[in-house]
C-alpha cells in the first residue's frame, strides 16, 4: 500500500506517452496538438484499449487545465491590440454570436435533438477555437494583419459571452425562466464585482505586488498562480465556475505590464495540464457514444462551416473592409471550439444532456478544427483562387484600417549601460524600437520611453514573435549567453544586422560563424582600452589627467541630465 | 469542486503572502514553503498532497539531471569534491557517531549524517543572487561544491530505496540504477535527435518530449522497484541539452518545477508534528553542525587545500545548510517507513531553520570573516602566503595588479613593454602554477588581506589597478588607507561616479567602452562605410588571427 503513494499513476504516464507519440504525428499532418489529445483519450479510454480510467489525479489536473486555459485567456485580453477596431468588431461579434446560435439551433432541431439538446449545441457551438486560431497565426505571422486582429477581436468578445455561459451552466436552479433570469442576473451582479475589484488592483494592487517578487523567477510565478486560485476560490465560494474566476483573474492582469512575462511562465503548465484535460474527454466517452450521432454530426459539422462563414463573410463585409479582408477574417473562424467540449461536459456534469451530446461535440470539434486547420494554413492560396468570385463585393468605399505594425524595426534585447546609449541612435534610423526587457528596474523607464517595450524574457518563443524579431532590420543583443544570441540569430531575417555580445572570443568566433554582423566582446576591450589608459598613465600623466577630468565630466553631464 | 483543489489553492495562496513578506528580509523560498507547510497542516490535513509531490520531488530531480552535462563535469572547480568528501567523512561520519552516542537507531543515524553533510544547491543559488555571474572563487568553489554533493545525493537515493539492507539487495538495487542510466544513454545518444526531430520545432511538444522521457524513465523505476528519484535524475540525463529548441525545453520544465516544488516543500512541512522535546533537541543538535561544525571544518580544508581565509570562509557560509535533496531522501524513507517520525520531523525542522540562519550569514559573512580571523590560528596562514610569494624585496614605484584574468593578463604585458616593474597579486589556486610561470613578482594571497599588501610593498607602489568585478573588494580597497593611486572596475555607468568620489583616480567601465564601440560600429555602417557582410568577415578574420583564443 505504501509503495502505492510513491508512484506517478501509471494512468497519467500512459496519458502522457501517447499524447506526445500522437502530437509526432499531428505535427507531421500539420493538425493542432489538440486534436491529438482528444484522441489520445479516445485511444486509451473505452473506445479503444480501455487502460486508463479517470483517477484523482487525472481529475484534478483536468480541471487545472480548464482553469488555467481560462487564466491564460483573460491574461491575453488587451483592450490595446484591438484600440483601432473596436467598433467594427463589437458589431461583428454580437451579431455574430447571435445569428450563429440560430444557426447552430436550427440546425440541430432539424436533425432530430430535443429541444434541451438544441439549446446546448447551439450555445456551445458559437464559438472559434482560440488556442487553434491564435496559435496558427501566430506561426504564419498573420496575427497583426488586420483580418487576424478582427479575428482576435471577435474570439474575445466571445470568450466574455463564454465566461457568462460557463457560469449560467453551473448555477444551482435553472428550472424556469424567472430562475434563469434571476441567475442571470445574479451572475452580472458577481461578476461586476469580482470585475470591479479585479479593475481596483490593476491598477493599485498587482503592480506593487509584482514589483516585490518581479526579480526572482520562482515566487514571480507562485504569486501569479496563488492571484488566479485566489479567484478560482472565490468564484467557487460564490457558486460561480472555476472558470470564471480563473478568467477574472487573468482579466485583472492582462493590462499590467509584468503580464508579458507571466503569460508565458504560466503556459507550460497549462500545456501541461491541457494534454489531461483533452484526454479526460475521450476518456470519459464510450464508442457508442461517441458515434452515436456521428451522421449528425458530419452534417452539422458540414452546415456548420459553411453557415459559420458565410455569417462572418456577410458581418465584417457589412463593416466595408475589403472583400479580401472579410474572407480572410471570416474562413479562420470555421471551426467548432474546444469549448464547446467544455460547455459539453458541464452540461453533462449537471445532467442537462446525456453523454451522446458529448460524443457528438467532440466529433463536430475534431471534425471541424482538422479541417480548419488547413483551411487556415492556406488562408491566401485559396482566396487567389476564389477572388474572380467575390469581385461583386468590390467597392471603391471599402477599404482596410491601417494598422501598425512592426516592419523593418529595430529589436533590442535587454536594456543595459550598453545598449541604453545606442537606442536614441536606432530610433532615428529605423523609427520603430522594440526593447525586450525582464529588469523590472527598468519597467516605469520603460514604459515612458518613446520605445516600444515588451516585459519579460526574450526566452519565449511568443515574446520573440511579438516583438517581430523576422520582420526587424535591426537585431541587437546584450546579453552574453550563447543560447540567447544563437536563438536571436535563427529567428532573425536573413538580411537583417544582427549585434550580439560575447563574453569570450571562442564564443565570438562560433557567433560570427552563425551569422551575426558584429560582436562585441566586452573583456577584449576592456582589456585594450585599460592597457591603453595605463600605458597613458605611466608614460604621458599629464594627457592621462586631462582625459580623465574630461570623461568624468561627461559623466557627472549624463547623470545630471 | 475537486477534492484536492482546495488544499493545492490554500498552499499557493498562502505562500505568495508569505514569499512577499519574505521579500522584505531576503529569505530564499525553500524554507518559506517548509514554514507555510507546518503552519497550514491544519487546513490541508497531514500529507493530502503527498501524491502530487512526487512530482515535485521528480520534476526537481529531473531539472537537476538535465543540467548535468558532460562539459560541466569537466570544469568542476578543482578541490570541490576533495571538499564533498571531507564533509562525508568528518561531518557527516561524526553526526552518525554522535546520534549513535545518543542511542538512535543506526539507520536513523545515517539519515541525521545525511543531513549534516549535504548542503542545498537552490538555496545556494538564490543566496548568491547577482553575483552568480561573476566569476569569484568563492562563487564558483561553492556552486562546485553544491553540485558534487548532488551527485552523491543520487547515489545515496538509489542505495538508500534498496529493498532490503542487505548486501544482494543493494547490489542489486545498484545494478538496475545503472541498468536504467545506460538506458538513459543510449537515449541521449540515439533517441533523442530523432524525438526532437519529430517535435518539428514546435515548443509545447518540444516541452512534452521531455515530460514524456521522465514519466517513462520513473515509471521504469517503479517496475524495477527503484526509487523514481534515478529515474528522473536518468530522464534528465537521456536529455542533451544541445539542440536547437532547447529553450523551450528549459522554460516548460523550470515552470513545471516551479509549481511542483513549492507543493513538494510545502508537503513536506506539512508532514512535520508538533514537536516534542525529543525532536526539538535532535533538530537543535543538527542546526549546531550544519551552521558551525561544517563551516569551521570546511573552512580548515578548505585552507589546507591552499585557499585564503577569506575565500575559505566566504565558501563555507554558502554552504552551512540542509540540503533539499536530504528532504526528498527523508520523505522517501518516511514513505518506505524507514524514519523514525521524530528524526524525520527533526531534519525538516533543522533544513527550515538552517536554510534560513544561512540567509543571515550569508548577508555578514564579510563581518563574520573578520570575528574568525580574530579566533583563527592565522599566524600560519600568513607564513604561508609569504612562503608561496615572490616578490623583490627592494621593490618601489612599481605597479601592483590586483587578479590575474583576462585584464590582468593584458596590464602585465603592458608593464613588460615599458619596463616597469609590476606584482601581481591573485588567490585563485588554480591561477597559480600560471603566475608563477609568467610573472616575476606575484603575491599569493588575498589583497584585502593585511599580510599580502605588505609583502606586495603596496605603500611603496605608485599604483594599485584592481581588476576585480567584485564590488566588495572595491569598496573595501577604496577605504583602505594606502599611498598609491587606486584604479578599480566599475560594474554600472550609476556606481561609477561614486567610486570617483570614494577616491578612485581611475574608474574602468567595460560597458562604457562596449558602448562606445558598438556606437562606432553602428555610424560606420549606417553611413555605409563599410558594408555588413565585409565587417563580418573582417572582425571574423582577426578573431581567428589573434591566435590563441582566452576565455573570458
Amino acid at each position: 500500500m505504501q509503495a502505492e503513494t510513491v508512484s506517478l499513476t501509471v494512468d497519467f504516464s500512459l496519458i502522457i506517452v501517447t499524447a506526445v507519440t500522437l502530437s509526432y504525428i499531428a505535427q507531421r499532418t500539420g493538425q493542432p496538438t489538440i486534436i491529438a489529445y482528444i484522441f489520445t483519450g479516445i485511444v486509451l479510454g473505452p473506445v479503444f484499449l480501455n487502460v486508463v480510467s479517470e483517477t484523482v489525479i487525472v481529475d484534478l489536473m483536468a480541471e487545472l487545465g480548464l482553469g488555467f486555459l481560462l487564466f491564460l485567456l483573460g491574461m491575453k485580453m488587451r483592450i490595446d491590440d484591438i484600440r483601432e477596431i473596436l467598433r467594427p468588431i463589437i458589431n461583428i461579434a454580437v451579431w455574430q454570436t447571435i445569428l450563429q446560435t440560430a444557426l447552430a439551433f436550427a440546425v440541430a432541431w432539424l436533425l432530430g435533438f430535443t429541444l434541451v439538446e438544441t439549446v446546448i449545441i447551439a450555445l456551445a457551438t458559437v464559438f472559434g477555437a482560440t488556442p487553434i486560431i491564435v496559435k496558427l497565426l501566430t506561426d504564419k505571422d498573420e496575427l497583426s494583419t488586420l483580418p487576424g486582429r478582427i479575428d482576435i477581436g471577435v474570439l474575445i468578445i466571445q470568450d466574455i459571452y463564454l465566461v457568462v455561459l460557463l457560469a449560467l451552466l453551473s448555477a444551482e436552479s435553472l428550472g424556469s425562466t424567472s430562475e434563469v433570469a434571476l441567475s442571470i442576473g445574479t451572475i452580472f451582479a458577481l461578476i461586476a464585482g469580482i470585475g470591479a475589484f479585479s479593475y481596483i488592483s490593476s491598477k493599485y494592487i498587482l503592480p506593487r505586488l509584482f514589483d516585490l517578487v518581479a526579480d526572482d523567477q520562482e515566487s514571480f510565478l507562485v504569486v501569479g498562480i496563488a492571484w488566479a486560485f485566489l479567484f478560482i476560490a472565490v468564484a467557487e465560494q460564490l457558486d460561480l465556475s472555476i472558470e470564471v474566476g480563473a478568467f477574472l483573474a487573468g482579466l485583472s492582469l492582462a493590462q499590467v505590464s509584468y503580464t508579458s512575462e507571466l503569460t508565458e511562465r504560466v503556459r507550460p503548465l497549462t500545456d501541461f495540464f491541457m494534454v489531461v484535460f483533452f484526454s479526460s474527454i475521450g476518456l470519459r466517452l464510450a464508442a457508442d457514444q461517441l458515434f452515436a450521432y456521428w451522421e449528425e454530426a458530419l452534417i452539422a459539422s458540414a452546415l456548420m462551416m459553411v453557415g459559420n462563414f458565410l455569417i462572418m463573410f456577410g458581418l465584417i463585409n457589412y463593416e466595408d473592409f475589403t472583400p479580401e479582408t472579410s474572407f480572410i477574417g471570416s474562413i479562420n473562424l470555421i471551426q467548432v471550439s474546444e469549448f464547446s467540449l467544455v460547455v459539453g461536459a458541464i452540461a453533462v456534469s449537471r445532467g442537462f444532456v446525456d453523454l451522446d451530446i458529448l460524443g457528438f461535440l467532440s466529433l463536430m470539434a475534431i471534425v471541424t478544427m482538422a479541417l480548419s486547420t488547413y483551411v487556415i494554413n492556406y488562408n491566401y492560396q485559396i482566396w487567389s483562387r476564389v477572388e474572380p468570385y467575390f469581385a461583386r463585393f468590390e467597392s471603391p468605399d471599402k477599404r482596410d484600417v491601417e494598422l501598425r505594425t512592426y516592419r523593418d524595426h529595430a529589436v533590442v534585447i535587454g536594456y543595459d549601460d550598453v545598449t541604453k546609449r545606442v537606442l536614441p541612435r536606432l530610433k532615428e534610423s529605423y523609427g520603430d524600437v522594440v526593447v525586450i526587457d525582464r529588469n523590472p528596474g527598468h519597467l516605469e523607464f520603460l514604459q515612458n520611453s518613446p520605445y516600444e517595450y515588451i516585459y519579460g524574457d526574450f526566452k519565449h518563443g511568443e515574446l520573440r514573435k511579438a516583438a517581430g524579431i523576422g520582420r526587424a532590420a535591426f537585431v541587437l543583443s546584450s546579453s552574453v549567453e550563447p543560447d540567447v544570441n544563437w536563438t536571436a540569430l535563427r529567428d532573425a531575417d536573413e538580411d537583417a544586422l544582427v549585434f550580439v555580445e560575447a563574453d569570450s572570443k571562442t564564443d565570438a568566433v562560433e557567433l560570427y560563424r552563425r551569422g551575426a554582423t558584429y560582436v562585441i566582446i566586452s573583456t577584449a576591450l576592456t582589456a585594450d582600452q585599460l592597457a591603453a589608459t595605463v600605458e597613458s598613465y605611466l608614460v604621458d600623466p599629464e594627457t592621462f589627467r586631462r582625459e580623465i577630468t574630461r570623461d568624468r565630466t561627461t559623466l557627472g553631464g549624463e547623470i545630471d541630465g | 469542486m475537486v477534492e484536492l483543489l482546495t488544499p493545492l489553492a490554500t498552499i499557493f495562496i498562502i505562500s505568495a503572502v508569505f514569499l512577499l513578506a519574505a521579500k522584505y528580509v531576503g529569505v530564499p523560498s525553500v524554507p518559506v514553503y517548509i514554514v507555510v507547510g507546518i503552519v497550514i497542516a491544519p487546513l490541508i490535513g497531514r500529507g493530502e498532497t503527498l501524491e502530487l509531490a512526487q512530482f515535485g520531488i521528480a520534476f526537481l530531480v529531473f531539472v537537476f539531471g538535465v543540467y548535468v552535462e558532460p562539459q560541466r563535469l569537466r570544469v568542476v572547480a578543482r578541490d570541490s569534491e576533495h571538499i564533498a568528501a571531507i564533509q562525508f567523512l568528518i561531518v557527516g561520519g561524526g553526526a552518525v557517531a554522535g546520534a549513535l552516542l545518543l542511542g538512535l537507531r543506526p539507520l536513523d543515524a545515517v539519515y541525521i549524517g545525511i543531513g549534516a553533510s549535504l548542503s542545498s544547491s537552490l538555496v545556494g543559488r538564490e543566496l548568491l543572487g547577482e553575483n552568480v555571474h561573476l566569476d569569484l572563487v568563492y562563487g564558483r568553489l561553492t556552486q562546485s561544491i553544491h553540485f558534487v554533493q548532488d551527485l552523491f545525493a543520487v547515489l545515496f537515493v538509489l542505495l538508500l530505496s534498496a529493498a532490503a539492507f542487505e548486501l544482494d539487495a543493494i547490489a542489486l538495487e545498484l545494478g538496475y540504477g545503472v541498468m536504467v542510466l545506460i538506458a538513459a544513454l543510449f537515449v541521449r545518444v540515439y533517441l533523442f535527435d530523432q524525438l526532437v526531430r519529430l517535435a518539428s520545432g514546435s515548443e509545447e511538444v518540444i516541452a512534452l518530449t521531455g515530460i514524456a522521457l521522465l514519466v517513462v524513465f520513473v515509471a521504469a523505476a517503479e517496475l524495477l522497484g527503484i526509487s523514481i528519484v534515478v529515474g528522473a535524475f536518468a530522464a534528465g540525463a537521456a536529455i542533451n541539452l544541445r539542440f536547437e529548441d532547447n529553450l523551450a525545453l528549459l522554460n516548460a520544465l523550470d515552470s513545471l518545477e516551479s509549481f511542483f516544488t513549492a507543493i513538494f516543500f510545502v508537503t513536506v512541512g506539512s508532514l512535520v508534528a508538533l514537536p516534542t522535546v525529543y525532536t526539538a533537541l535532535l533538530a537543535v543538535g543538527l542546526t549546531l553542525i550544519v551552521v558551525l561544525v561544517k563551516p569551521l571544518v570546511t573552512i580548515a580544508a578548505l585552507v589546507r587545500r591552499g585557499y585564503e581565509v577569506r575565500t575559505a570562509t566566504l565558501t563555507s557560509l554558502g554552504l552551512d545548510q540542509v540540503s533539499e535533496f536530504t528532504l526528498i531522501i527523508a520523505i522517501q524513507a518516511l514513505i518506505l517507513g524507514r524514519i523514525g517520525p521524530e528524526v524525520f520531523d527533526a531534519i525538516v525542522l533543522a533544513a527550515a531553520g538552517t536554510m534560513i540562519t544561512s540567509t543571515v550569514t550569508q548577508q555578514y559573512d564579510e563581518r563574520l570573516f573578520r570575528w574568525l580571523d580574530g579566533w583563527i590560528p592565522y599566524e600560519s596562514a600568513h607564513e604561508r602566503t609569504r612562503n608561496r610569494s615572490s616578490v623583490d624585496p627592494g621593490l618601489t614605484d612599481h605597479i601592483v595588479i590586483v587578479g590575474y584574468g583576462q585584464l590582468g593578463r593584458q596590464l602585465v604585458r603592458v608593464c613588460e613593454q615599458l619596463e616597469r616593474p609590476y606584482v601581481v597579486v591573485d588567490h585563485n589556486p588554480e591561477a597559480l602554477d600560471e603566475i608563477r610561470y609568467e610573472c616575476e613578482n606575484y603575491v599569493f594571497g588575498d589583497i584585502l588581506a593585511d599580510v599580502s599588501r605588505e609583502i606586495a610593498h603596496v605603500n611603496q607602489a605608485q599604483v594599485l589597478i584592481s581588476t576585480s568585478p567584485d564590488r566588495r573588494v572595491t569598496k573595501h580597497l577604496l577605504a583602505l588607507d594606502i599611498a598609491p593611486d587606486v584604479f578599480v572596475r566599475s560594474r554600472t555607468g550609476e556606481e561609477t561616479n561614486a567610486l570617483y568620489e570614494a577616491g578612485a583616480e581611475y574608474v574602468i567601465v567595460p560597458d562604457d567602452l562596449a558602448a562606445g564601440a558598438l556606437l562606432d560600429t553602428l555610424e560606420s555602417v549606417f553611413a555605409g562605410d563599410i558594408a555588413p557582410e565585409d565587417l563580418r568577415r573582417s572582425e571574423l578574420r582577426s578573431l581567428l588571427k589573434s591566435g590563441r583564443l582566452e576565455e573570458g
